[in-house]
């Protein structure tokens, strides 16, 4: 019975690392964190502003290569979100890092929803051998609320769009109106 | 204007087929036909909107080789002819005075004085929309003297009109040949028009020419015998009958109120006189209701010419 | 002196008639609608400055090109249905200059629309150095191809049994000529070549070129040819024809 007790535990020893979920396991071989500078932002819409998160190896051993991805989730119901009108490049490349090493990243974002977003950046492995692997690093989100901008007169435009349409209409209507009365003089 | 032998075909149909007359300055020329006899066609030959498939004119000794020039001494009132709705009548007619090449002031006076002419003064300034078809068709007429033509065509000019608008029309018609000496050519369905103003016609039948000569010499090249209807009351048509049945030359035909009787010529070619048959009936002291005549207008010519099969 | 008359007969009608000034207050209220919508996306960075230039210019250049194109549809077969063409053909006046007048009548369309577009143009690009060769890229394209499609529209017009049908092949042959511009951009050589041969697809590409890209007006000159071709193959040819096949009847052999 003790017998079978131990060859129970050194088969799960030996088969473990194979099964999923247990990324977190070998997460803890090589401890990386990703984190951004703020956790909350308020911009207008339109507005583009830039993000700065930072990679850290806060482990003992090095850390491989790491894929950083950008991503934007709506909070708000009903607001569609296309990350790839929120920023034109999503991803960046972290190369290995040795124990201790950081490496900034800077996100462009483009505030092209009014709403309530959360935005969060993902570290996946990046090697030809650990592909469609784990384990997923997730960085705490920043929260970005992008206010309704309200102008009336976008790029100092609604002069021009009023006044042309109101003095054509002004000319057009004065000349059907001449044109119905009497002519005085004539031309030819 | 002289046209000899003018002939258009359109493929395998003919339109005008041999045309050819004259017509001289102050004389008004009616071009009678039925619907498709080709008058429009003629016209629009004539006046160089169509170019003649063969034969030739020439208008006031311009020969139809040169249409710009031609043009230059023509007036049309086109049939059916449209106007610009928003222009004034004094606008409209100074600027085809403009294009026959006067001047501003020239055009001008031009303007005026053939507004006043075809009574339109006090309407030069309103929108030719406002006008009714007589108006519209007196300022057609001015615009068609414009250039003071050598010679006028008028293409069915009272179609439409009201009696009154027909007759001041005419009277237009009239005072452009008799005063300004112009020749006109009158296309027409009214024959009565033609009988009141034209000096000659020419009658149309699928392109070829019927007939042509003065009103008289037209009703005179038709064979038909004259004939009268002589109405008198009803108790009285034998006596009537009986007193004209030794007339020479009558063939009497009685129905229950009318006598009808046909003038045949006796061996002599003599007709018989009319006004003889009325005396022999008041004669006979029988009163006459009525005595219309028969054969003797230019309406019974053309009816006897065009409702004979073409050949 | 006549082909004078006629010309200024023709522009009277068409600009003191009433019709060009409310074709213009319609355009005037599109591109109100254009400029605004394109100044909105401005501010909200979703357009650049240089993008809503070209557009409201394209959008000039196409209303200006179907309005200079209808109203030469209409200019023969309209007078041959409303019964005016008559008296004018009667009128000493060689046909030359009356095709002439209406063409240049049909043309100054155009110079309106362009005129309309001008502040709306300068209330998008104000400050952007592309603003100046657009406006003048774009008058010189916009005049290329109104003339063109003028002379085909008079063609149009003289050859059609009605107005109707004038007006209508005119509308589907410029129709036909818009569609490819809403196509994506063309690869492969067939696909160039046909963008290069459709007049206005061209024109509007070498706008996009000059306006947005910010390339010097030589750069793709080549993309003018057809426009350039439309306007020297079809005002010669309609003032050539013109004595042969203006006639009170379309298609009348005379």
């Amino acid at each position: 019975m003790r017998a079978l007790a131990l060859l129970a535990a050194l088969g799960i020893v030996l088969i473990g690392p194979a099964l999923p979920g247990t990324a977190a396991h070998a997460a803890d071989t090589e401890p990386i964190e990703v984190s951004f500078d703020q956790t909350e932002v308020v911009v207008v819409i339109g507005q583009q502003f830039s993000l700065q998160s930072e990679v850290v190896n806060t482990g003992p051993i090095p850390a491989g290569a790491r894929l950083a991805h950008l991503n934007v989730a709506s909070l708000t119901g009903g607001v569609y979100v296309d990350p790839e009108d929120w920023s034109a490049n999503r991803s960046l490349s972290v190369e290995p890092m040795a124990p201790g090493d950081s490496v900034p990243l800077d996100w462009d974002l483009h505030a092209v929803n009014a709403g309530s977003f959360d935005v969060y950046v993902v570290l996946l492995p990046n090697a030809a051998a650990t592909a469609g692997t784990g384990p997923l690093i997730v960085s705490p989100p920043v929260h970005v609320t992008v206010t309704e901008r309200r102008t009336l007169n976008p790029g100092g435009s609604l002069p021009t769009v009023i006044a042309v349409p109101v003095l054509l209409g002004l000319i057009a209507a004065t000349i059907r109106y001449r044109g119905r009365r009497p002519a005085r003089r004539d031309v030819f | 204007m002289e046209a000899v032998g003018l002939t258009k075909r359109y493929g395998g149909r003919t339109a005008v087929d041999e045309v050819s007359f004259s017509v001289s300055r102050g004389e008004v020329l009616g071009l009678l036909g039925p619907n498709g006899a080709g008058k429009t066609t003629a016209i629009r030959l004539l006046t160089t909107m169509l170019t003649p498939s063969s034969g030739q004119f020439r208008v006031a000794g311009v020969d139809c080789g040169k249409p710009n020039d031609i043009r230059r001494r023509i007036g049309v009132l086109p049939e059916s002819a449209g106007y610009p709705e928003h222009h004034s009548g004094s606008e409209y007619l100074l600027y085809h005075a403009r294009l026959f090449g006067l001047n501003r002031t020239d055009a001008a006076g031009t303007t005026e004085r053939l507004l006043a002419e075809v009574g339109l003064a006090d309407r030069a300034s309103s929108a030719i929309a406002t006008y009714s078809r007589g108006m519209r068709q007196r300022l057609g007429i001015a615009r068609a003297l414009v250039n003071d033509p050598a010679v006028v065509f008028f293409d069915e000019p009272t179609l439409g009109l009201d009696p009154a608008g027909q007759r001041q029309v005419l009277g237009i018609i009239c005072d452009i040949a008799q005063r300004r000496g112009a020749a006109v050519v009158l296309s027409t369905h009214a024959l009565t028009e033609v009988e009141d103003v034209c000096t000659s016609v020419l009658i149309l039948r699928q392109g070829t020419v019927l007939a042509a000569g003065t009103v008289a010499e037209v009703i005179g090249t038709v064979a038909a015998q004259p004939t009268a209807q002589l109405r008198v009351p009803s108790d009285m048509i034998a006596r009537a009958a009986e007193s004209l049945a030794s007339a020479p030359g009558l063939q009497l035909e009685t129905t229950a109120d009318t006598l009808r009787i046909t003038l045949a010529p006796g061996g002599d070619g003599h007709v018989p006189d009319t006004n003889a048959v009325l005396r022999a009936v008041l004669d006979a002291a029988i009163p006459v209701l009525s005595f219309d005549l028969e054969g003797t207008r230019l309406s019974d010519a053309f009816l006897a010419m065009t409702s004979q099969e073409p050949r | 002196m006549s082909w004078y008359v006629v010309t200024a007969r023709e522009w009277r009608d068409l600009w003191l008639g009433g019709r060009g000034p409310i074709l213009m207050f319609a355009l005037s209220i599109l591109l109100s609608a254009i400029t605004y919508l394109a100044a909105t996306n401005q501010i909200l960075n979703y357009l650049e400055q240089r993008e809503a230039v070209n557009l409201t210019l394209q959008v000039a250049v196409a209303v200006g090109a179907l309005v200079t194109l209808v109203v030469s549809a209409d200019a023969i077969s309209g007078e041959r249905e409303r019964a005016t063409l008559e008296s004018l053909l009667l009128a000493p006046v060689s046909r030359r200059a009356i095709v002439l007048g209406k063409l240049t009548a049909a043309v100054s369309l155009w110079l309106g629309a362009f005129a309309v577009a001008v502040p709306y143009l300068w209330a998008l690009g104000r400050g952007v150095s592309a603003l100046v060769p657009a406006m003048v890229t774009g008058l010189v394209v916009g005049t290329l191809l109104a003339v063109g499609l003028s002379a085909v529209g008079l063609l149009i017009s003289i050859r059609s049994k009605s107005n109707k049908v004038s007006v209508s092949v005119s509308l589907f042959l410029l129709l036909a000529l818009f569609a490819p511009t809403q196509l994506p951009t063309p690869h492969g050589a067939f696909g160039v070549f046909l963008d290069r041969l459709n007049p206005v697809a061209a024109a509007l590409h070498y706008l996009t070129t000059v306006v947005v890209n910010g390339r010097g007006w030589t750069h793709d000159l080549s993309y003018l040819a057809s426009s350039l071709a439309v306007a020297l193959v079809g005002v010669p040819t309609l003032m050539i024809l013109a004595p042969r096949i203006v006639h009170l009847v379309a298609g009348d052999h005379r």
